[in-house]
């Protein structure tokens, strides 16, 4: 049992259990439910406990696991590189998805569960960590298909009118990137002759002048932008995050958009970093998409008011990379991990108030303090974290480390900060539709949060409070892991990695 | 001469695949994305042809030039069984919308 088998597992146990639960779910009925709710719980633990091994490995060895599948060496066969970054990014997912299925088991009725809930959503994960840890761009976009057909399944489980309508437009525009995305391989192949990172990353810094290398940063940052949710790619994203089921939109709004920013993260520390024309179109994408939250104001549903902050929120992480200095590149680690974190708990949040409340829309639902005022002090956590105002969490330290490493440049510093005030008064919105006021719901049954959804929100709250809390030590320890994380991801330190010091 | 074709089909596969893409039948989206995928594969089996010569077997005395690249036809393999999974997926969907909407999105009453 080496540490590279164990690096393996953390994309072979959700494949392997979404098809021991598939096969459970479809042949068991109610028990094969059971049966699969017992066997996904094994699974989300297991991972976080894998995952957590093989980070501390990789930290105390200094140096990336690298996994030949198929026993092939590096820039021919294709390999999976678990690096610090991407074990981080494998951590989080592992944690929102552990988060989305204490909130699933109660809330989401048998019916739903028995359309293939667990195998769809476990299937979803394993293409999410393969995409995170993959070190082979064709192999990149195997994953990225695993995830957008499962996500698409996952959006139209109910099948009603909206989702049908939400899902479709989803899945077309998921089969346009592919084809992007396919074009970029094929440049990428006849022009290098290679679709190892690695190796492509070792070829184009020799060849920085090439024309055609332009050509494939438009290339890869086409589809990537548009997944990552970036300004004007964020059109796809409010209408599918409203209409799933609400348990997994805490999953999707936390990791889907996030491979996209993990791949432009990769494509410019270390494919593209020769590119400079790369970087200041990033700057102008991120303040872009940071402006994005003001489309948040004329929304009326809690759900699209999220999807709008989350292209807002990735504007901050785009910065980061966009100023590309080691420390910005720190914080960008560190943002992420916050952001992912609050945005779920968020979506969760909004699920566990249509849950109760028989609907998310702030004019129809209002005054939910007074009975659910657990709900409403997570909201109030989470929403200011979210915004970066409340002390002793983790939007302040992550709006304070992007905001100081973008220091140079004062209009960044500028906007970020407007935005986050911005981010505030949209939460306040939120707050004082939903939580104040008179008591007004679609169903009222009163019905009682399930204790097993309240814990899965507040894992993600007490994360954030963790995070930001001085004396806990959370914080430099989740700040240390993002600077080796950095220095970890560097080309000099990864390319030998994986070739094997060729 | 046949590398000239391919190109000028895979073009013209292109063209009509984003123009069918851009209607409102919900038939004609789904054949312009399909029309999409293959004009996509068409294109990444073009260099395979450029160079097609031998099957990759090596022989003694043959120089290394001579053989076919087998790497892009593994590719474009996996790339068709992918995009035909998800076509699949897509045509029940479609199904699905042409069922509960007219065109333009529009809810259907019934």
């Amino acid at each position: 049992m080496s540490i590279e088998f164990f690096a393996a597992l953390l994309i072979l146990l959700p494949l392997g259990g979404a098809a021991v639960t598939g096969f459970a779910t479809a042949v068991g009925g109610r028990y094969g439910i059971i049966g699969s709710e017992w066997i996904t719980s094994v699974i989300a633990i297991t991972l976080l406990a894998i995952d957590v091994v093989v980070l501390l490995a990789v930290r105390q060895s200094g140096t990336p696991v690298v996994i030949s599948m198929g026993n092939w060496a590096a820039p021919f066969g294709i390999v999976l590189v678990a690096d610090l970054l991407s074990l981080t990014m494998v951590l989080l997912s592992s944690i929102v998805f552990a988060a989305s299925f204490l909130f699933s088991l109660e809330t989401v009725d048998n019916a739903t569960k028995a359309k293939f809930f667990y195998p769809l959503f476990l299937a979803l994960v394993a293409g999410v960590h393969g995409s995170f840890l993959t070190g082979d761009v064709f192999n990149l976009y195997v994953m990225v298909e695993i995830m957008a057909l499962s996500s698409a399944a996952l959006m139209v489980l109910r099948a009603s009118p909206q989702q049908v309508r939400e899902g479709w437009l989803y899945l077309l525009l998921n089969i346009g990137l592919a084809a992007v995305l396919l074009v970029a391989l094929r440049v990428t192949y006849t022009s290098f002759g290679t679709l190892n990172m690695a190796d492509l990353a070792q070829k184009i810094a020799q060849h920085p002048d090439e024309p055609i290398v332009g050509l494939l940063v438009a290339l890869y940052m086409i589809p990537f932008g548009i997944k990552a949710a970036l300004f004007l790619g964020y059109f796809w994203l409010p209408g599918p995050y409203a209409a799933a089921v609400p348990a997994v939109t805490g999953y999707f709004s936390g990791l889907l958009t996030k491979v996209g920013v993990y791949v432009i993260f990769r494509l410019a520390t270390l494919i593209f970093p020769s590119q400079q024309n790369l970087f200041p179109i990033l700057l102008a994408l991120a303040v872009l998409s940071m402006l994005v939250v003001f489309l948040a104001y004329s929304e009326t549903n809690m759900r699209r008011i999220l999807g709008y902050h989350i292209t807002s929120q990735i504007g901050y992480m785009i910065l980061g990379i966009g100023i590309a200095t080691d420390q910005a590149y720190t914080a960008v680690v560190f943002y992420i991990f916050h952001h992912v974190a609050v945005k779920g708990g968020l979506f969760l949040i909004a699920g566990a108030v249509e849950f109760v409340a028989g609907s998310s829309d702030l004019a129809k639902v209002s005054g939910l303090k007074a009975r659910y005022e657990a709900l409403g002090t997570l909201f109030l956590v989470l929403g200011l974290s979210l915004a970066g105002v409340m002390p002793f969490s983790s939007g302040m330290v992550a709006k304070w480390s992007i905001l100081r490493a973008s220091m140079p440049h004062v209009q960044y510093v500028a906007v970020g900060l407007f935005v986050g005030l911005a981010t505030l008064l949209s939460m306040r919105k939120i707050w004082n539709a939903i939580f104040w006021g008179k008591e007004k719901m679609v169903e009222t049954l009163y019905l009682p949060l399930p204790r097993s959804a309240f814990a899965g929100i507040a894992i993600l709250a007490i994360l954030s409070l963790a995070l930001g809390m001085p004396g806990l030590g959370a914080t430099n320890l989740l700040w240390t892991i993002a600077k080796e994380a950095t220095a970890m991801m560097q080309p000099e330190v990864y390319i030998p990695a994986v070739l094997g010091g060729t | 001469m046949e590398y000239d074709v391919l190109n000028v089909t895979a073009g013209f596969l292109f063209f009509s695949g984003v123009f069918l893409t851009l209607q409102d039948d919900v038939h004609q989206k789904y054949a312009g994305i399909a029309y999409i995928s293959s004009a996509t594969l068409l294109w990444l089996f073009m260099p395979v042809l450029d160079s097609a010569v031998l099957a990759p077997i090596i022989l003694d005395g043959v120089p290394h030039s001579r053989y076919a690249d087998p790497t892009l036809q593994a590719l474009i393999l996996t790339a068709i069984v992918i995009g035909l999974g998800i076509l699949a997926f897509a045509s029940v969907l479609g199904l699905l919308f042409r069922e509960m909407f007219t065109h333009f999105g529009r809810r259907r009453e019934d």
